[in-house]
């Protein structure tokens, strides 16, 4: 009987007794401390590419993982990482008909040092014989000096330089490398550089270059099948290539111990210009000429093809990546990204990884660093019953919780933003006057109130925001009776429909606009209606091939265009504004043509100083600006949801700031000051 | 009880029967598919992961089972000890209980221990970063948490029956309280031995009743609870129509049951065993292979049909049992002696009976269609476009289709519970509608 009455009571006692504790431990072990943060992400588990995050999560997940070589500050200054200096250097380099006129030129050189030392005056700092030819390196970048030093050795015999185009419609390589097997002139080939796999070009220096370009001719149309074509570019009495050197910072290890070494880099960046990735720093790894790991991996020496000021922007926030992964890894780079991926330089190291979450642990344990672990695909039930139970840290995007569970809306900095282009070619766009009218009929407060998403506003700058020399140009202001009065002035008015008419020809122009966005084409609807207000008539045209678009955008046929803008870290904006580039095919797509703009461009595209960008940037947009060729509209952000556990007073005050998950990574209070780079040039010692 | 109004007694092997009867069907649903002969040697699975999953559904299934049985003993025999008004108001509210739709119960756990308290459930946790200071009883109590809170929701359905069942049946045992108490036995003697040795056969058939159903309510609590377990996995291919995966269910589902029936014999005490068609034809698990043959398109636009006639085949040997014994206590010998016709004799003694009977079977019946038809519309939302309009919108909370739609239950339950509680009232109505008009055997 006792045992029966013992049972009875005593089971559903037990069983409430070991739910209590059970539910209790659950608790405990479910409320952890501040020892790691929770991110929760609807989309699926990236592919963890370095060079192509396709969301602004991954974008940020992987700078904790990755170094890159430079990076861009909080303050939005060039700041070293990897790289603990760099400098720009050029070399000169002359060929002669033999070796020993190399050596008298040399010798004429070394007597110039002499009281005066005529070698500081043109911050000539080495000059070196190789074969039979002289070559002569400057700590500065300014002509000057080379022609100075030139000039002492002109009456030499000098043997020109031939620059060699060569296009295939096939692969070139295997054909390129039995010519240079088989020819007995193989010496006098001094640089090759292939862009892409199906086109070359050559230096050759010396008489034989007629003789040489016809061989290859030759050599390549039997090889090649006759679809290759070989011409001259150029003859140029000596070659100047601009160098890069970068110091890597000692004592900088690979997340597995190994140090990161120049040959890192030097991988690193051959394995990027290999590749056809949609990456910023493309047209500038392009332009290198070769590389080079210099002082037992502590040096990186880059030679470009040309005088491309902006080169040292391809570095800023571009991953490195260890050279023995990306060797092991040749054969098939991108499924190792996300099945072995490969060790950073970074605060984080990938821990652990399953089919849909990730975890990142700091490299030195015990830091102030935490961990973080990124759930994918996350269902709305897990993110509300994280909310609820106060399990997770971030959603992200914020509009997967409930809004009654959040805290804190943090907002990532803007990545790009949207603008619209002009056709400055089209028959009413190409009046200055009306594109202002439109801009000020543009009521860009009204847009970031009505459409969805995060939107933030803009300024006119054609620059990236945030940056050391973002000149923050003021805007158009919204207001509507100027650009009437604008309209007027020019002769256009109102009929009875609200249209503005001249001499029986309406305001009408057609927007295009890309395709598969739903911001896009809200963002279309809300500015025809602003532009009616006006007296424009526009009609929205959607191109929904991306390829399309572009074309359209190439050839000119268009006469306003909607374009996602995506902000860079270079300063060239050469290819988008240069009249070279006015013509059908071009990059120039608002079709711009002033002299005056070219000339600004130029120098902007020639300048390697930092500290310089500023006021040339400043000048450029101060006479492109007044084109009116494009009218900027706001800037799209991700926003991700802070719970309680993330806010505290510091985030709470600058609610509306945009944040990183670097910032999380590395408190402020611990965080090394943000160093203030004003990137002169170091002297060469 | 509300899965079998009244007791019956079960069949002459009762967990064999159940066990090819699983297999039997399985076979059935699947050549009703026109499958292959090699998809139906794959009835049973070979991959122990699947085994794992029915052993972890099996021990949520004797942890809810064991609580209702003593828990329901236990508030059973104190209401016992509290006299005849405190027995009657325990029973009405173990049926009460017991008509509360499993989902809803479910659901509004989720709302209240999530939803409401932020506490955890171990199942439905998002992925977490393990602390490096864990220590085995955090291990040990998230793992245990992990299979408690389903089976603990289990249990509250399963309890109410027990409740119920411990109240009603006493009525079947023998009172031996005048005696007893006449030679001095005391209170707790008399309640604990010789009553609970009276109930514990009768009992014993109560639970192998309630072993045939819970697997049915499990269903629905691993798929609310997203418990990976046999029942989890049977709900999500009854909600894809994936045949091969529903008869592997039935099939493992017969062995599960098989063994629980064993695990019930282990009670002490034995009732006859019965020979006959109808307990042969009832004592199955008729209503979890129903929501299964739910899943079929061709079975949607009968759903309720279908229902409504399982109820009335599971209910039949019981209620056959009670009209049985309503019949033998009529004076229907007496009145042929009297010389009374076979006419006058069924006007005058059994119509009225027979026609009470009746009701209280049909609205025993109904009720049950209720409760089960809010099972199969929670498993399968697209039998609810099928029904009537107000019936629709009764059921249409019920069925959390998708994550969204989960996440705002778990947010606000209210129009779940809201759903809920009327179908529970309605089918406790029903039920206490059943009960006065039912003749009692005297």
């Amino acid at each position: 009987m006792i045992l029966a009455r013992t049972l009875i009571f005593g089971f559903p006692l037990l069983v409430a007794a070991l739910a209590w504790w059970s539910a209790g431990e659950s608790r405990r072990s479910h409320a952890r401390g501040k020892d790691g943060i929770v991110v929760m992400l609807s989309q699926d588990k990236p592919a963890l590419n370095p060079y192509l995050p396709e969301t602004e999560a991954e974008r940020e997940l992987l700078e904790l993982v990755h170094e890159p070589l430079i990076r861009i500050g909080p303050d939005g200054a060039l700041v070293p990482t990897l790289a603990e200096l760099w400098r720009w250097t050029q070399d000169v380099t002359c060929w002669f008909a033999d070796e020993a006129e190399a050596k008298r030129a040399l010798e004429q050189l070394q007597a110039q040092i002499g009281e005066t030392n005529r070698w500081a005056e043109w911050h000539l700092t080495s000059a070196d014989v190789v074969a039979a030819s002289l070559r002569l390196s400057f700590s500065d970048l300014s002509p000057a000096g080379v022609q100075g030093a030139l000039e002492v050795i002109a009456e030499r015999d000098l043997q020109p330089a031939v620059l060699c185009r060569v296009d295939s419609r096939t692969p070139l390589r295997s054909a390129w490398d039995k010519f240079v097997a088989s020819t007995t002139m193989a010496d006098q080939i001094h640089r090759v550089w292939f862009d892409g796999t199906s086109v070359c070009e050559l230096v050759v220096s010396g008489k034989v270059a007629p003789r040489l370009m016809e061989d290859l001719r030759r050599h390549l149309d039997k090889d090649a099948d006759g679809s290759a074509t070989v011409k001259p570019l150029a003859e140029v009495g000596v070659l100047v290539e601009p160098v890069l050197d970068l110091d890597i910072r000692p004592g900088q290890l690979w997340s597995d111990g190994t140090p990161v070494t120049a040959g890192d880099a030097k991988a690193t960046l051959e394995f990027l210009r290999g590749q056809d990735w949609p990456i910023p720093a493309h047209e500038a790894l392009r332009q290198i000429q070769s590389l080079e790991s210099l002082n037992n991996g502590s040096r990186l020496r880059v030679v470009f093809r040309r005088s491309y000021g902006p080169a040292l922007c391809a570095l800023a926030d571009l991953p490195v990546l260890p050279g023995a992964w990306l060797r092991d890894h040749s054969d098939g780079i991108v499924a190792g990204f996300s099945e072995n991926p490969p060790p950073g330089a970074g605060t984080h190291r990938i821990s652990a990884q399953t089919g849909r979450s990730l975890v990142l642990t700091p490299v030195h344990e015990g830091g102030a660093s935490p961990r973080f672990l990124f759930s994918f695909s996350v269902s709305p039930l897990m993110t509300e019953i994280g909310t609820s139970t106060q399990t997770v840290d971030l959603v992200w995007p914020a509009s997967a919780a409930r809004h009654s569970a959040l805290r804190q809306l943090r907002f990532t900095p803007p990545r790009q933003r949207l603008v619209v282009l002009w056709n400055t070619r089209h028959e009413i766009l190409q009046n200055v006057r009306l594109r202002e009218a439109l801009a000020c009929a543009t009521d860009t407060e009204d847009l970031i109130r009505s459409l969805p998403g995060r939107l933030g506003r803009v300024d006119a700058s054609l620059f990236a925001p945030g940056l050391w020399y973002s000149t923050r140009a003021a805007r158009s202001p919204f207001e509507l009776a100027s650009g009437r009065g604008i309209l007027e002035e020019e002769g256009w008015s109102l009929d009875g429909a609200g249209v503005a008419r001249r001499q029986d020809r309406p305001f009408e122009l057609t927007l295009l606009v890309p395709g598969g966005d739903e911001l896009h084409t809200k963002a279309a609807q809300r500015l025809v209606a602003q532009w009616a207000a006006l007296g424009a008539r526009v009609k929205i045209e959607i191109v929904a091939d991306a390829s399309a678009f572009a074309q359209r955008l190439r050839e000119h046929r268009f006469d306003a265009a909607l374009v996602d803008q995506r902000f860079e870290v270079s300063w060239d904006q050469l290819p988008w504004w240069h009249s070279s580039q006015a013509k059908p095919g071009g990059t120039n797509f608002c079709g711009v043509i002033d002299p005056q703009v070219d000339l600004l461009l130029e120098a902007l595209s020639r300048e390697f100083e930092p500290a310089h960008v500023p006021s040339r940037v400043r000048e450029l947009e101060a006479k492109l600006l007044q084109l009116h060729p494009m009218l900027t509209l706001f800037t799209t952000h991700d926003e991700a949801a802070a719970m309680q556990t993330l806010a505290d007073g510091a985030t709470a005050a600058a609610a509306s700031a945009t944040w990183t998950l670097r910032q999380l990574a590395v408190p402020p209070k611990r965080a090394p000051a943000a160093p203030v780079i004003h990137l002169q040039m170091r002297v060469t010692e | 009880m509300i899965t079998a109004q009244d007791f019956s007694l079960p069949p002459r092997g009762l967990p064999l029967r159940v066990l090819l009867s699983g297999m039997a069907v399985g076979v059935l649903l699947l050549l009703s598919q026109h499958r292959s002969w090699d998809e139906l040697a794959g009835l049973l699975p070979s991959e122990p992961a699947l085994w794992l999953r029915s052993g972890v559904s099996m021990i949520i299934l004797i942890m809810a089972l064991l609580f209702a049985l003593s828990t329901g003993l236990a508030v059973g025999m104190l209401a016992r000890r509290m006299g005849s008004p405190a027995v009657s108001f325990t029973a009405f509210l173990g049926r009460a209980v017991a008509c509360c739709p499993v989902v809803a119960l479910a659901w509004g756990f989720i709302g209240g221990w999530i939803g409401h308290l932020g506490w955890p459930v171990e199942t439905l946790m998002p992925e977490h970063l393990a602390a490096a200071q864990d220590h085995w009883q955090a291990t040990l109590g998230s793992a245990l948490w992990g299979v408690l809170a389903p089976a603990l929701v289990l249990a509250v359905p399963l309890c109410g029956e027990v409740v119920h069942a411990v109240a009603s049946d006493a009525r079947l045992t023998v009172d031996l309280e005048f005696s007893l108490r006449a030679r001095g036995v005391p209170p707790g003697v008399r309640l604990y031995r010789h009553h609970l040795r009276q109930m514990l056969p009768l009992l014993r058939v109560r639970m192998q009743a309630l072993c045939l159903v819970a697997p049915a309510y499990l269903m629905v609590v691993e798929d609310v609870f997203h418990v990976a377990g046999w029942g989890g996995s049977l709900a999500e291919a009854i909600r894809t129509g994936g045949v091969n995966a529903i008869a592997q269910g039935f099939a493992t589902g017969g062995v599960m049951i098989a063994l629980l029936c064993v695990g019930c014999q282990m009670l002490p005490g034995r009732l006859r065993r019965v020979n006959g068609v109808l307990p042969a034809l009832a004592w199955h698990p008729w209503l979890l292979w129903t929501l299964g043959f739910l899943a079929l398109p061709s079975a949607d636009s009968f759903a309720a049909l279908i229902v409504w006639v399982v109820v009335l085949i599971v209910g039949s040997s019981s209620w056959h049992r009670t009209w049985a014994n309503l019949e033998s206590q009529l004076p229907l010998d007496p009145s042929r002696a009297l010389g009374a016709s076979e006419t006058t004799i069924w006007r005058t003694h059994v119509a009225v009976v027979q026609f009470r009977t009746l009701v209280a079977w049909l609205c025993a019946a109904l009720a049950q269609t209720l409760l089960w038809m809010a099972v199969a519309c929670a498993l399968q939302p697209r039998l609810i476009s099928e029904l009537d309009p107000r019936l629709a919108g009764l059921f249409k909370p019920l069925s959390v289709q998708t994550t969204r739609e989960a996440a705002q239950t778990l947010a606000d339950p209210s129009a779940l519970l809201q759903a809920g509680g009327i179908i529970a009232l309605a089918a406790l109505c029903l039920i206490q509608v059943s009960r006065i008009v039912q003749p009692r055997p005297r």
